[in-house]
């Protein structure tokens, strides 16, 4: 059988898989975990089940980073109810497709955690400082917009203290099973603005509908023109380019040539 | 251009050293590589810097490199076979550590260093999987960061538990020193693991695999762990270290006709623990031909 680099890469998440969710070893072993070859099956079984679980704390670990980053949004869910992202085909995709674990469990728990973990996720977001590839206008690096539900900010700062309270710190709090909730949800939207500097720290205040909007439309590389219509549509009129260039001069926005 | 046997006669000959990584310094009660080499010259005759990028250097790196004395660079979050990983900002950082190490050449485990991007919390290391296709991406990986950042990359075998692959070990590693033109780092605390999870001899394949290619020796501690009946090694860098990797030690250093450099890891033990184990190496080292 010759393997495409793109089925090694696929079988390589499927290691990974194995090294972090035990439910998917007793998957592989009785022949019923999709979306393997035959022969990749046979490789993968040729080795003792007994050997993918040697490392006991790597799930915890993956667990742990994931808190580090979004207490609130686990404090809300619950600590076992948070753990089952890694035996989610969310994860699975992360590892699969190059993404974050972090920024997918953002996405994922956004269904328990409502807009919380939307706000969590885009601090992780900012603090990783990325940038979209690609020519054009876009938010500069460490720059994030997000609209939540009303409330959700105070929320998050209310619930970090609370966590922060114990002596350990917010990390051991949310794993010694610190919960946190209802999360807001409904009665109408507040628009916020993350920025995160070179050293990893973060701000988070609320902006104008129309500042957010703009920025979430240059989230990804647009042109000067695309920036400036959505500029208009949100409301700007005659000084959209002014505004536009306002953004890149308080630097929101950068513009990366072609 | 020359090939790899023409360039290792110029790597410089670095004798016994030590390892490093970020913090590691940090432990109370460490030994300090600069003291042990301050007190015994030949057992410290270079230090191995583990560098992730996102950490940079500690300011026991830092302070070995500006005293003048070799160094290795080991690099701890790259995986070779992805052409992604070898990114602008991580080569830049890569490049920043070189000018402060001036290292002698860079080695690393050629295996998954992280899942997925190279992200917070992901960090990892498996063993490469050990099939025919691997070789090729793992080959170039090498061959680029070699032209990239202008020194030797020599892959070091991985530890594990679990190995993936119909090829040996040391086929696979055979392989890719031919693919990629390029030395190999032998881990043989690794190498006794691997060969104890499949059920091999200690010393099978020894004897087909090009140890000329050997341009340095690692040597470890290890503790046998269980895991529901499944008795595997854990690499702890420990001063004990398993008669399997003797064996193997002593079978690999007299055949190793372009061994440069054999390093003791054992960076989070104190002095008095590992001085006999660092001795003993460097009696075995005596005794080479």
């Amino acid at each position: 059988m010759s393997r495409t680099r793109a089925g090694l890469r696929r079988l390589q998440a499927t290691i990974v898989r194995l090294m972090v969710d035990p439910d998917s070893v007793v998957q592989l072993y009785e022949g019923r975990l999709a979306g393997l070859s035959a022969e990749d099956a046979a490789l993968l079984r040729a080795v003792d089940p007994r050997a993918w679980a040697t490392d006991t704390f790597r799930r915890a670990r993956l667990l742990q980073a994931i808190v580090d980053e979004l207490p609130v949004s686990v404090a809300v869910l619950g600590l076992q109810q948070a753990d089952a992202y890694l035996s989610s085909e969310a994860f699975a995709q992360a590892v699969r497709e190059r993404g974050s674990m972090v920024l997918g469990f953002g996405a994922w728990a956004r269904r328990g955690a409502g807009d919380v973990a939307t706000l969590e996720r885009a601090i992780a977001l900012a603090r990783r400082r990325l940038a979209p590839p690609g020519p054009g206008l876009l938010c500069a690096p460490g720059v994030v917009a997000v609209d939540v539900a009303r409330g959700t900010l105070a929320f998050v700062h209310a619930g970090r203290a609370a966590l922060e309270a114990g002596e350990e710190g917010v990390t051991h709090a949310v794993i010694q099973g610190a919960r946190l909730g209802p999360a807001p949800r409904g009665g109408g939207e507040e628009h916020l603005l993350v920025i995160a500097d070179g050293s990893g720290a973060t701000t988070v205040e609320l902006a104008s509908k129309a500042l957010v909007g703009l920025l979430r439309a240059c989230a990804a590389p647009v042109s000067r023109r695309d920036a400036e219509r959505a500029a208009k549509r949100l409301g700007a009129g005659a000084e959209a380019a002014e505004i536009v260039a306002g953004l890149v001069e308080d630097g929101l926005l950068v513009e990366r040539p072609g | 251009m020359s090939n790899f046997l023409q360039r290792v006669r110029h790597l410089p000959r670095l004798g016994l050293g030590l390892s490093t990584e970020y913090g590691a310094g940090d432990q109370p009660g460490v030994l300090d590589p600069l003291a042990v080499r301050a007190a015994w010259p030949e057992l410290a005759g270079l230090l191995e810097v583990g560098v992730e990028v996102a950490k940079g250097l500690d300011r026991h790196a830092l302070a070995w490199a500006a005293s003048g004395a070799p160094t290795t660079y080991h690099f701890l979050d790259i995986n070779l076979d992805d052409p992604e990983d070898l990114d602008p900002a991580w080569l830049d950082a890569v490049r920043e550590a070189c000018a402060a190490l001036r290292p002698a050449w860079m080695c690393g485990d050629a295996g998954l260093w992280h899942f997925g991007a190279r992200d917070r919390g992901h960090m990892l290391l498996l063993p490469p999987i050990l099939v025919a296709e691997a070789v090729a991406p793992m080959a170039e990986g090498i061959a680029a960061l070699r032209e990239a950042v202008g020194l030797e990359v020599l892959p070091e075998n991985p530890p594990g538990a679990a190995f993936v692959g119909d090829l040996h070990l040391l086929d696979f590693f055979a392989r890719l020193c031919d693919e990629a033109d390029t030395g190999v780092l032998l881990d043989c605390a690794h190498l006794a693991m691997y060969q104890r999870a499949t059920g091999r001899s200690v010393l099978d394949a020894l004897d087909g695999f090009p140890l000329d290619r050997v341009v340095e020796v690692h040597i470890a501690g290890g503790a046998e762990r269980d895991q529901a009946g499944l008795t595997w090694v854990e690499d702890d860098h420990g001063p004990r270290v398993l008669d399997d990797v003797w064996r193997i030690v002593d079978h690999v250093l007299p055949h190793a006709t372009n061994l440069r450099a054999v390093i003791v890891e054992c960076e989070r033990n104190p002095l008095d623990a590992v001085l006999p184990l660092l001795q003993q190496v460097a009696a075995r080292l005596e005794l080479r031909p």
